[in-house]
This record gives C-alpha cells, structure tokens and sequence, in this order.
C-alpha cells in the first residue's frame, strides 16, 4: 500500500514547467528523501501533495483518495518558510493549527512534542521571542501536532546547529516507529544517505533518480577511486581513463571512464608517488547529485 | 465549516485582545465627539484683547458715528465688569479731509497700512447714502453699503456687531424720517415665532389626543449622523485588520500551512466572519450606550427599533462586502506599503456617503439621496440615514437595496476568493489592479 502516488503529474506556471510528467510512488511508513537543486520543482511537488497547487495534468493519490478539494487532515505539512503568527503564544499557535487539522484534544500531544524537543519553558511565550532554531522546532510540532499519517517537511534541517539537528533527526525516526509516512526535501546528502529508505532527485522539472540508495549506486556501477596520495595531486585528470577528480582535502574521488581500466590508473597513481589508500567503490550520493545537476563545463558555455 | 470557525476565533481574537482596539474603543468617541467637547470647554477662552478700529462715517451730517461709540462704550464697559471677558472695540474717528475718490483711496491705503502694522484691527467705512430711502433712486449701492476691511476676515465678531448696531441706528433715522417713534417701530417690527412640532397621534392607552412634542432638531439630526458615523467606523475597525492579517500571512509564510489545513475559500471566509464578530462587538458596545443614553435622557423616541434591526442587516453586509475588498488587496500587495496605493479607490467608495451625508440627511427623499443609496458601495450606510430621517422611506426601497447589497457582497467575495487563492502563495512582487481582474477572470 502507498501513501502516496503519482502518476504522470504536469505543472506548469505560465511558459515554465515546473514538473514534468512525474509518476512516484510512496510506500506507508517509510521515509522518501526529496533531493534536488534549488527551484527543481520539490516544493512544487510536496506543494501538489499538499493539494495547495493543483496538477494540470494527471493524478496524486494520497492515502488511497484522489480529490481536489478539501485539504487533507491526514496530513502535516512543514513549508520551507517557516509560518507562525509572531504574536500568538506557542500553545495558542500549535492548538490552532492542530484544530485547523480537526483535531481538538490537543493539549496532551502539544505538551509531550514540547517537552520531548526541550521547548516546555517556552509554551507561554510569545513565537516573536524565540531564536530561529526554535521557531524551526514549533513548526515542526506544527507539522505533526495532529497525529498526521503522512508528513511533508520541506527542509527541515536547514539553519540548524548539530544538537538542534540531531532532536530533530530524533523526532523524524519517532515518527517512523510510530509508522508515519514522512517526505522531506534536504539539500545535505549525508543526511539524506543515512536516513532515508527511498531517494528521489528531481532536476528542472524531471525524475532523474529514484529508488533506495543501493539501487540508484547500482546504476552507476563501481566507477569511483577513492585514494589518499602522499604528495604530488596535481594534474590527477590528466591520467587516462580518469574523466574527473574530486579533491577533498585528505583524500581525492576519481571517476573513471566508461571502460576505463582501474588498475592501469593505480598504476600511474604509483609511478607518480607513494599512494596510502585505494579504494575501488560506488560514487556517494553527493557525487550522484553534481553529476547530474552540474553540466560539464562545455555544456554550461553551449 | 468548523475550520471556518477556527480561523475566525483566531481573528476575531487576534483583533479584540489587542491593546490598539482598547484604546480605539474608547478614543473613537472622544475624537467623534472631540470638537465638540473642545469647543464648550473652551467657549469662554476667547480673544479678549481690544480692538482698535478707524471709522470713516461719509454721511452727510457724519451722524452715525455718535450712536456707534455710544454702543461700544456700553459694551466695553459691560466687558470689563463682567466675569466672561470679551474683546473691547476702541473706535477712532477718521475723516476724509477733501472729498473726492482719490484723497478716499489715499486714506484707505494709509488706514491699512496701519492694519498691516497690527495698529489697527479693521477699518469701517460708513457709506454716504445709507440714510437715502431705500426706494429713491438716488445713490449707488456702493455708496449705500457698510464696507469692512481688516486683515483677519474669519473674525466675524466686530463686522457682526457693527452691523446690527448700524442697522438699529439708520432704522430709528428712518423712523423718525416717517413720523415713527422707536417704540412704534419695534412693535411693527416684532417677530411672530414658529414652533416646529411632531404629528400629534391618539394615545392607545388613555384614548386622550396626545400633541406632538417639540421637534429638537439637534437630536434629529444626530440621530442618523451617529448611524452612519457608528457604520463607517465599523467598517474601518472591523475590515482593516483583515488587509493586514494577509499581508503578515503572506510576509510570514503562514499561508502556506494554513492552506496545508482549509481550502482558501474557507480561511477567507473565516477571516470575513472574524470581521463581522469584530464589528459586533464594537457596535454592541456603541450602540447599547446610544440606546441607554437615548432613553436616560428622554430622547427615546429619536431610536427607533425597526432601523437598528436594519442598521445590524447593513453592517453585516457592509462588513463582507468591504473586507472581502480589503482582503483581495492584502492578497494582493506584497507588503504593507504597496496596500497603500491600492487602498484609495477602496477608500473613496467608503467615504462617498460620507461627502453626501449633509444632503441625504436634510433632503432625504431628493434624487441625489434616493438614487445614491442604491449605489451598492453607499446603500448601507445612506439607507440607513434615510430611514433615520422621519418620515422614513417606503419599505421597498431597504429592501431592494438589501438584495442590491447582498448581491454586490456576493459577487465581491467570490472575486476576492479568487484573488487570494492565487495572491495569497505569491511572494515578491505585488500584482496590479489589471493582474487582480485576470485572476478572476482565469478559471
């Protein structure tokens, strides 16, 4: 059973479209990692989820109903803009966005996701009062404060210090035990590696990746060098077979060729110095990301 | 529809729990009130510094200057023993010394001079032939003319008086010219009063003819002046915060959760209905204190029930159909200050019974009042004068402009929907009163 489907959606705003024939589907309880550049059409797509933008064309299910009316109280939403009335108070913000979702007896769940996101000190003050981290955790309370069987996070994490991300992070894996569906949108690729059961990336409107990660490292294959060299990384591209070099400081990922042979570059890499590790391996999502978002230079200047 | 109440609770409470709607509660009043109040705590405080003024008296006999000073000395006298200070006239006799315009032009310009110099107050100028019988065919009528200059024309105080005692002075000349004493002419003279009255009806209860009160035209007047004052200012409290909610809902970011949670048509809709609580509470307040004020004071019969009930109709109306406005504007703009602009038409169309508010209440029943309270934007607010106004209006034309109303109202708050379903997810840039007609016109 999904929770949600998508069956070859369109949306377009005036000449530019922003999704393009977009067909995925949501397995109940697992968590969907939405990668892409900026303005790539994830906001658009957890937009069209949310049925605050309507499809032009086809489909979007959501827990089994495909309507274009009514918004649904089944699901939670946390908007890449955070959204709280500045002059209300905490609890009164979170209980009318819980009673905006239909659901009245929320004292006993806005206080438990206070306390468990250390906030309970602040549930009388003012939203205005607050520093950006948060802010950022109200609106996440907002977000599933109705029990939601679904929720789409827009960037979550983004702006956050590693102890705010890890009571974050936290609160994500609760809601999957407790076998909520959640979408999110990251740009932080370690993130979306460990955490996600399934990957999707869209790019300019289009579907170029899907699938869990083992899935989407097997269509690329073992194409990547993983190498720690003792001196001279200069003109690393210039060995044959290697199309691309990644420096990171301690280490550097080469890509090889279609075809190319990895023990050939080893081969070169010794001829040039002392080489203290090598490591034939898959590429990492982030390498999987640039390639696709970031066009070879000729293309760029075409 | 429970969500609809959700969001019209947040908004009604937002509003009401403020301090500003305190403070504009009890301010409104005063300012309404304000001049008014001013003007009788301060009516004593007036100018009481003297006044010097150069008289030129050109009749004849230069007779009329005697019974002018005569006047004056009574009053200034009057002045300074009296506890209500008022400003003393010390008048100064000028004399032309040749006649002839240009040796006249030469004095008037030396005299103003001298008003320019603050010397002088004013310069009075008796005409040659203001004792020539009225019906002779002697003198021309500048000749026969009172002429005044002072460099403050807004004070009407000294020309006033001069010219009653003028007057009275050339009136017993007159007299006495027809062989009339003073005593003999104000007999003539003496005035019949009219007194202004109310229908007499027959008293149900005694079966004895009641007669009609005194007409209080004060009372009269304010009576549907204060409606329509209470209708206005209702529309602004009540109607304003909604722009001003969706412009913080847009620069906030809030719309998109919300509408995660109600359909646009429904958050508007809770807004609207938010609003129409808002202006509930300030007319419950106003008017429950009119309405005791009016019956404490024994000026019951000015409230009559039939119009408040048709007042509340109208304001509830006029609430939608004004918010729906303001809110398309809010939806619209990208910040508060692109509302601005867009705010004057809007505006224009609210004050516009206002402007014709003098006429509708004196003439009720003209072209102008009749065929502009059926002019949607103004009918709440000039029905509601003109059935205020005794006699009233026939009961078809409320009516007619109820349905008008609730027509417009209808038709303003689906287009508003429209505007806010698209303007309300635009970020940036504000759209233009052409972007807002494409918006509801595109399906």
């Amino acid at each position: 059973m999904n929770a949600v489907e998508i069956e070859h959606v369109t949306k377009s705003f005036g000449s530019v479209v922003a999704v393009n024939d977009l067909s995925l589907a949501v397995p109940k309880g697992s968590i969907y990692g939405f990668i892409g550049p900026n303005g790539s059409g994830k906001t658009t797509t957890l937009r069209m989820i949310m049925r605050i933008l309507h499809p032009d064309r086809g489909t979007i299910r959501v827990l089994g109903v495909e309507t274009l009316q009514a918004a649904n109280d089944r699901v939670g939403y946390l908007p890449e803009e955070r959204g709280l009335y500045k002059q209300m108070k905490v609890r009164d913000v979170l209980r009318f966005y819980a009673e905006l979702k239909g659901f009245a007896d929320s004292k006993p769940v806005i206080d438990s996701w206070l306390e468990r996101l250390g906030l309970t000190a602040w549930a009388d003050k003012k939203v205005a009062t607050l520093s950006k981290g948060m802010s950022q955790k109200v609106q996440f309370i907002a977000a599933v404060v109705s029990k939601p069987e679904v929720v789409l996070l827009d960037e979550p994490f983004s702006g956050l210090d590693p102890v705010n991300m890890d009571v974050l992070r936290e609160a994500v894996l609760a809601l999957k035990r407790d076998s909520t569906t959640v979408i999110f949108s990251t740009h932080d690729m370690l993130v979306a590696e460990k955490m996600c059961d399934f990957l999707f990336m869209i790019y300019k409107g289009n579907k170029v990746l899907d699938g869990t990660l083992e899935q989407i490292q097997d269509t690329y294959g073992s194409d990547t060098l993983r190498v720690r060299l003792d001196n001279e990384r200069n003109g690393l591209e210039n060995i044959p077979g290697v199309s691309r070099v990644a420096d990171f400081g301690r280490y550097q990922e080469l890509r090889l060729e279609h075809g190319a042979e990895s023990q050939a570059v080893l081969q070169q890499l010794m001829s040039r110095g002392v080489v203290r590790h090598f490591e034939l391996t898959r590429p990492s999502l982030h390498d999987i990301f640039v390639r696709i978002a970031r066009p070879e230079p000729e293309q760029e200047t075409a | 529809m429970r969500k609809m109440l959700t969001v019209a609770l947040r908004e009604y409470k937002a509003v009401v729990r403020t301090k500003s709607f305190l403070v504009s509660l009890l301010l409104m009043p005063i300012m309404m009130g304000g001049s008014l109040i001013f003007q009788m705590l301060f009516k004593d405080t007036t100018d009481t510094k003297d006044k010097r003024i150069a008289v030129i008296d050109r009749t004849p006999d230069a007779g009329l200057f005697a019974p002018l000073k005569a006047a004056a000395d009574e009053r200034n006298e009057k002045a300074n023993t009296d506890k209500k200070k008022q400003a003393g006239y010390l008048l100064e006799k000028v004399s032309v010394p040749v006649d002839g315009p240009e040796s006249l032009n030469q004095l008037r310009l030396e005299l103003c001079d001298r008003v320019r110099q603050k010397d002088l107050f004013g310069i009075l100028e008796i005409g040659p032939d203001v004792l020539v019988p009225p019906n002779s065919a002697a003198g021309s009528p500048e000749r026969r003319a009172v002429r005044y200059q002072t460099n403050s024309p807004l004070n009407q105080n000294f020309p006033r008086w001069a010219e009653k005692v003028l007057n009275d002075a050339i009136e017993t000349r007159r007299a006495a010219q027809a062989g009339m004493t003073s005593e003999q002419l104000k007999m003539v003279q003496e005035p019949v009063p009219l007194l202004a009255k109310g229908l007499t009806s027959r008293n149900r209860q005694t079966g004895a003819i009641d007669d009609g009160r005194d007409v209080n035209f004060l009372a009269s007047f304010f009576a549907p002046f204060g409606l329509v004052i209470l209708m206005f200012m209702v529309i602004m409290v009540g109607a304003t915060p909604l722009m001003q909610g969706v412009v913080e809902e847009k620069m906030q970011r809030i719309a998109e959760v919300l509408l995660g949670s109600i359909q646009p048509f429904g958050l508007m809709m809770g807004k609207l209905i938010g609003s129409v609580g808002i202006s509930f509470t300030l007319v419950g307040v106003y008017l429950s204190g009119a309405v005791w004020a009016a019956y404490h004071f024994g000026y019951a019969e000015y409230v009559s029930l039939e119009v408040l009930i048709w007042f509340l109709a109208y304001q509830v109306l006029a609430v939608l159909m004004f918010g729906s406005m303001f809110i398309a504007i809010g939806a619209a703009a990208a910040d508060i200050k692109e509302t601005q602009t867009m705010l004057m038409p809007v505006m224009l169309l609210a004050c516009l019974p206002l402007f014709a508010l003098v006429n509708v209440i004196t003439e009720p029943e003209g072209p102008l009042a009749t065929w502009l309270s059926f002019f949607p934007p103004a009918t709440p607010m000039l029905m509601t004068v003109r059935m205020a106004v005794p006699p009233g209006i026939p009961l078809w034309q409320p009516i007619v402009g109820v349905a008008l109303v609730l027509a417009t109202t209808i038709m303003c708050v689906w287009a508003a929907g429209r505007i806010f379903r698209v303007g309300i997810l635009m970020q940036g840039k504000g759209a233009n009163f052409a972007d807002m007609f494409r918006w509801v016109l595109r399906a």
